[in-house]
């Protein structure tokens, strides 16, 4: 008896001890990190858990190499006319050509509800209609954003025989940089831009009467509404937006007066823009992405801008059925203006056109696509149409004023595998050495790199010359080779954002995410998720490839941000757009 | 002893005095009953510790029942935000201040009542 018990003794204990043994080798096997649950944790979690396994390399361009590279002479290239699609008649059909260029919203001949414009050249084209001279007039219309099709104007990089953007803001920009624009029509068909605010807000603010913008920027600037918007470089409604915050703020709304750039600059001013800019979720690169936003979680965005037209639209689907809209600014007219360098008969075609779409018929068509004459327009409520010198002064103003006074910094993460070998890469180098332009002074950025390993190439530091130049060092050396690790590249560049973010709590942190492909190495989306959520760093992914969607999906919805998609053909404006906003 | 009914009438009335005394007490309570008035239009930084001193003596007071803060009201052009509540002295020392002055909005609220306080920095 005694035998047996001390066998049965001795196979207990064996088994114990083979327990714990394979216990101790499964958290030795674990590539998990300890428990995230804050801030400090995942700092924690990231510098004695993750980066001491990571395999991270250090590659800095050494200062007396990047001193050579100069920061003045990087010029944005201008839009090529030929990525902007021409509807309704070709040149060399003969004729009168005339092209127009126009705003999106009614010229978008992919969607049903926005090609009015289309539609009117196809049936004036149709109609046969000449000039004195017994010549056929055909009309095309060229599909091109208000902001980008100034640009070309003001650079003199295109001639079209006519303009019609979203509202007359872009006309007065294009005049103050001598482009002689003449007007055909003030108004093609009506707009409005307002807030898309959800009813239960409507109803808080409706109880001292009805709710007007004056009242909904009290309610913001008072810290009771966040909000968020497109950038006002890009944006017909940001930049009404903007424009409409300051003359209101200048206190002109009495006499009607004329907002002055001086005005901008004043302290009474710009307190009421801090203010507002300290309620601003975010700015994106277009309005979809506020939509997007807006749909996600409507307690953290209560308040964004849109046209009127698309508003009437968006209430149709699910979840903006219980929203109210809010009209500001200046009427959308989409104002049609010709030029002179235009010919007498081109001049004679384009008011004809213009003619033919103010006729009941083409503006009962118009009036089916959305665009309305709202009591707001009808009551002449808005501001009045400043000069260009004032706009571009708007827009100076928050380029600087944008971020209340808080340092930003952003690491920019990018693939560097394999696949990005030639066009993707070349393009997206040109990419991120035209874009730093747009970098505040003082703002922070740094980069890594990830292919097989991540590799750390430019420390986050302050944004001067000596940086700048770094910088572009730094972007003109990135080759591609290897694999993919992705998420051991972004737990890189967040170890930098997270330690700085010790320094200055205030600190708006970013991360800059670009990927072609799919994760094949190091750590994984499930590892890496908990340290990045309790971040309190912005992703701003963008999907370069073939990528997994759903991963960037999630990790752009750990903090208010979209996707973006990125193409070699797209990515030098996406950057632009990207560090012209957050930067 | 058996209390008799004129015993329990004089008890009765009398706490019922000491009663209808003690409310009319907690009614009338601190003293004068006052309505703030904050400019909150733009001011700068040194300017505004002046007006939030002034707040501070004045929530001083109310805490030490001398009088009561009814309510207070921050103005500028672009609106009004009645506080029901009187905000501490230190949150109005670190409140932002933006905007022109709402003049109007002033003039309007101290003609409702006279007996408003108006705490601004503006001349």
């Amino acid at each position: 008896m005694m035998k047996r018990l001390s066998r049965l003794h001795i196979r207990l204990v064996t088994g114990f001890v083979i327990g714990l043994c394979l216990v101790w080798i499964g958290g030795c096997l674990s590539v998990g990190t300890p428990q995230v649950d804050s801030a400090e944790s995942a700092l924690q979690a990231l510098e004695q858990s993750v980066l001491p396994q990571l395999n991270a390399e250090t590659q800095v361009v050494p200062d007396e190499v990047a001193v050579r590279y100069a920061v003045d002479t990087v010029e944005a290239p201008l839009p090529k006319l030929e990525d902007f699609p021409l509807y309704g008649a070709q040149p060399g059909e003969g004729g009168v050509y005339i092209e127009i260029f126009s705003s999106s919203e009614k010229a978008n001949f992919e969607r049903q509800n926005e090609r009015w414009l289309v539609e009117v050249a196809d049936a004036f084209n149709a109609s046969n209609a000449t000039v004195g001279s017994g010549q056929p007039i055909r009309v095309g219309i060229r599909k091109i954003a208000s902001g980008a099709a100034a640009r070309l104007l003001i650079a003199k990089a295109a001639q079209p025989v006519g303009y019609s953007p979203s509202n007359d803001l872009w006309v007065q920009m294009i005049k103050s940089q001598n482009v002689n624009a003449q007007v055909v029509a003030p108004r093609l068909v009506a707009n409005t831009a307002g807030w898309v605010i959800p009813a239960s807000v409507y109803q808080q603010l409706s109880a001292q009467g009805t709710v007007t913008f004056e009242q909904l920027l009290n309610a913001i600037a008072s810290g009771q509404i966040s909000v968020a918007y497109p950038n006002p470089y890009a944006s017909s409604t940001a930049l009404n937006l903007l424009y409409t915050l300051y003359w209101r703020a200048a206190g002109h709304q009495a006499a009607g007066g004329q907002l002055t750039a001086a005005e901008i600059a004043s302290p009474q001013v710009n307190s009421v823009f801090e203010q507002f800019q300290s309620q601003v979720l975010i700015t994106t690169p277009t309005t979809l992405d506020l939509q997007e936003l807006f749909l996600r979680d409507q307690s953290k965005l209560q308040a964004f801008p849109l046209e009127y037209q698309n508003y009437l639209a968006l209430k149709q689907l699910p979840g903006f059925e219980d929203t109210e809209f809010i009209p500001f600014g200046i009427p959308h007219n989409n104002p049609l203006v010709g030029f002179d360098w235009n010919t007498p008969e081109q001049k004679e075609a384009l008011q004809k056109f213009s003619t033919f779409a103010l006729s009941e018929p083409m503006q009962s068509l118009a009036q089916q696509q959305g665009f309305t004459v709202t009591d707001y327009v009808k009551n002449n409520e808005g501001p009045p149409i400043p000069s260009g010198e004032v706009l571009l002064a708007a827009q100076s103003n928050w380029k600087l004023q944008k971020d209340s006074g808080r340092t930003v910094y952003m690491t920019m993460v990018i693939d560097t595998s394999g696949s990005m070998e030639g066009e993707p890469l070349s393009a997206l180098k040109e990419g991120l050495r035209i874009a730093a332009q747009q970098i505040n002074p003082g703002n922070h950025i740094g980069l890594v790199t990830f292919d097989d390993k991540p590799v750390n190439r430019l420390p986050l530091g302050s944004f001067d010359k000596q940086q700048h130049q770094r910088f572009l060092a730094t972007v003109e050396q990135l080759q591609a080779n290897g694999g993919t690790a992705m998420y051991d590249g972004v737990m890189v560049g967040l170890g930098d954002l997270l330690k700085q973010q010790q320094q200055d709590p205030n600190g708006r942190y970013y991360l800059l995410l670009l990927t072609d492909g799919e994760v094949n190495r190091g750590y994984t989306f499930d590892a890496a998720k908990d340290i990045m959520a309790y971040s309190n760093v912005r992703f701003y992914p963008i999907a370069y490839g073939n990528v997994n969607e759903q991963e960037l999906d999630a990790i752009a919805s750990l903090r208010e941000s979209t996707v973006q998609v990125g193409t070699p053909e797209n990515v030098q404006d996406l950057f632009k757009n990207l560090f012209q906003i957050n930067l | 002893m058996k209390p008799t009914p004129n015993l329990i009438r004089t008890l009765g009335l009398g706490w019922l005095a000491y009663l209808l005394v003690g409310f009319a007490l907690s009614q009338t309570g601190g003293g004068n009953k006052i309505q703030v008035v904050i400019d909150r239009s733009y001011c700068a930084p040194t300017s505004w510790q002046q007006v939030a001193d002034e707040y501070a003596q004045l929530y001083r007071q109310h805490q030490q029942k001398q009088l009561t803060i009814e309510s207070v009201t921050l103005v500028n052009d672009l609106g009004e935000e009645i506080l029901r509540v009187p905000p501490s002295a230190e949150e109005i020392a670190g409140l932002n201040t933006f905007g022109l002055p709402g003049r109007d909005r002033i003039d309007a609220i101290v003609q409702a009542s006279p007996d408003a306080k108006v705490l601004s920095c503006q001349p």
